[in-house]
């Protein structure tokens, strides 16, 4: 029931996660040493399967795997999910998640490239080439096309004093909060091309598409938290999601992990089979 | 003064209003009472209601209205007792619940022939001495035993008509049709108890039973209630999980 509408959020805001597309070379250190000094080595562990995803991600003793296809802007993309739940104490339940981002990962130039920002002031648009996952982080290469405008008096963008091409490089990284993964820009980092860039360089004009990519990256990274499209079974249980964020299925490969808790007492044994029924799965009548 | 009246009574409202809600669920499930070489389909309502933290009392309604209606069908013409001396058919049978117990209502033939012996273990039947009608009426309760619910019949009430009266009770006929008939039906009521049980989905929750007991439902439908509990850990929802599961009502395993 809700869980097409979840998913769907999810896919929104993962896409709009990716949105920043500028980042920097020295970025791609810092993610480096991030990768090197990442100390969660489950996710690393030798009984990998086929799919280069580590079976502890999504461990319990039930399991679930998901697969769907959500468009977006018409764009049909798959997704997958495993999940795992088992007994943690006697009142409550472990959950592991792990969503596979790679379909998304591989559509996301076709759905980001377009306009970040549309003002009279300045347009700039995203072309996005690729989306790759580096350890905890989601690197996103491509390239800005400003322009700056003067505004008219009907607040249309009306003469062209600048425009300019930059190759962007954005590094994104998300944070369980609440029920939902948040993403936020570390960090973006611009390439001027040629002579042009090389003024505008000059000018300052690089920080200020920058500015704007951080600012209206930041804007939308905010306001549209990605929230897991957990299997419905999940949901019912209304599990609090302590820990998570995306996770790279080597190499490069872009998946999210997420850990979380559900509190079991008779009530919520009886609040599960009402949702479970409610699915249509507990039908024992004509 | 009212208005401070007013407050509490909301809180109890709105709390009183959301709770149920929150923690109770109802399923309807489709059953079957096997009897001899056939089935008879009867409608079990389970309720099922967070009593404590671990624990979730269930309240299994059984609905034997279509029941009530094959039944009678089935058992008319067919000889309760048949032996030598003695034939009782059941001409037409009616049950009727009435509040928290069944009322049985019918009538009989009961038929006397001269028995003979003709040989140290054989009978042979004779002449027919004697036939006559009887109203019969009855009532029976439930009682519950091993998590099963019995029918039982209380007592057997058989009046032969004004005419035939006199002699039967010369003969002392009726005692002994209805000896009989109490021993014959307690006989075959024993072999069919009821024992609701749950689908594999919700086989996990396996209730015991504390009492039950009948039920009228509507005007006169027949039923069952059980009371009971189970209880219940977070592992019972990852049984129910895991059996959705192998009926592919959920998608599967990694």
């Amino acid at each position: 029931m809700a869980s097409s509408r979840l998913n769907k959020g999810l896919l929104i805001c993962v896409l709009l996660a990716m949105l920043p597309g500028c980042g920097s070379k020295a970025q791609d250190q810092r993610a480096e040493s991030e990768a090197s000094t990442q100390t969660d080595s489950a996710g690393k562990s030798s009984s990998v399967a086929a799919t280069g995803i580590d079976p502890a991600t999504y461990a319990g003793r039930f399991q679930i795997k998901l697969s769907k296809e959500v468009p977006l802007r018409d764009i049909p993309v798959p997704f997958t999910v495993y999940g795992g739940l088992d007994e943690s104490s006697s009142t409550r339940l472990r959950l592991r998640a792990f969503m596979d981002l790679r379909g998304l990962q591989e559509k996301a130039p076709q759905i980001l490239t377009g306009p970040l920002e549309e003002s009279c002031k300045r347009q700039i648009y995203l072309e996005v080439r690729d989306v790759t996952a580096i350890d905890e982080t989601v690197k996103v290469e491509g390239s800005a096309r400003a322009q700056f405008t003067r505004c008219n008096r009907r607040e249309e963008p009306g003469i062209r004093y600048f425009g300019t091409t930059v190759d962007a490089v954005a590094v994104a990284r998300a944070e369980v909060k609440g029920q939902c993964l948040t993403f936020s820009i570390e960090s973006v980092d611009l390439s001027p091309r040629g002579f042009i860039g090389a003024v505008s360089n000059l000018f300052g004009l690089t920080n200020r598409i920058n500015e704007a990519v951080l600012e209206k990256g930041g804007e939308f990274l905010a306001k549209h938290p990605v929230c897991p499209p957990l299997p419905e079974e999940f949901s019912v249980l209304d599990p609090i999601y302590e820990s998570g964020g995306t996770r790279e299925i080597a190499p490069g490969g872009m998946g999210a992990a997420v850990v979380g808790s559900a509190d079991v007492s008779a009530e919520t044994i009886v609040k599960v089979l009402g949702g479970l029924k409610e699915l249509g799965v507990l039908e024992f009548a004509q | 003064m009212r208005l401070w009246l007013i407050i509490p009574a909301l809180m109890a409202a709105v709390l009183g209003a959301r709770a149920p809600y929150a923690q109770q669920v109802n399923f309807v499930i489709d059953a079957t009472l096997p009897v001899r070489e056939t089935e008879l389909p009867y409608q079990l309502n389970l309720n099922l209601t967070a009593v404590a933290p671990t624990r979730i009392g269930v309240g299994a309604l059984l609905d034997l209205r279509e029941m009530q209606k094959i039944v009678p069908e089935k058992l008319a013409d067919n000889a309760i007792i048949d032996n030598c001396g003695l034939q009782v058919r059941l001409d037409d049978i009616s049950f009727r619940a009435k509040d928290d117990a069944i009322d049985l209502d019918g009538e009989v033939t009961v038929t006397i022939f001269e028995c003979s012996r003709t040989s140290e273990r054989d009978f042979q039947r004779g002449q027919e001495k004697n036939a006559f009608l009887a109203n019969m009426s009855t009532e029976a309760t439930v009682e519950l035993r091993d998590n099963c619910a019995y029918f039982k019949l209380i007592d057997l009430t058989l009046t032969a008509p004004e005419a035939q009266r006199e002699q039967v009770l010369e003969d002392d006929t009726l005692e002994s049709v209805k000896e009989l008939m109490l021993a014959a039906v307690d006989l075959v009521l024993n072999e069919t108890p009821l024992c609701p049980e749950l689908p594999a989905e919700l086989a996990s929750l396996d209730p015991k039973y504390e009492k039950g007991g009948p039920r009228e439902i509507g005007e006169g439908g027949l039923g069952i209630f059980l009371d009971g509990s189970v209880d219940v850990s977070p592992s019972t929802i990852l049984d129910i999980l895991t059996v959705l599961q192998q009926q592919e009502l959920i998608p599967g395993r990694p």
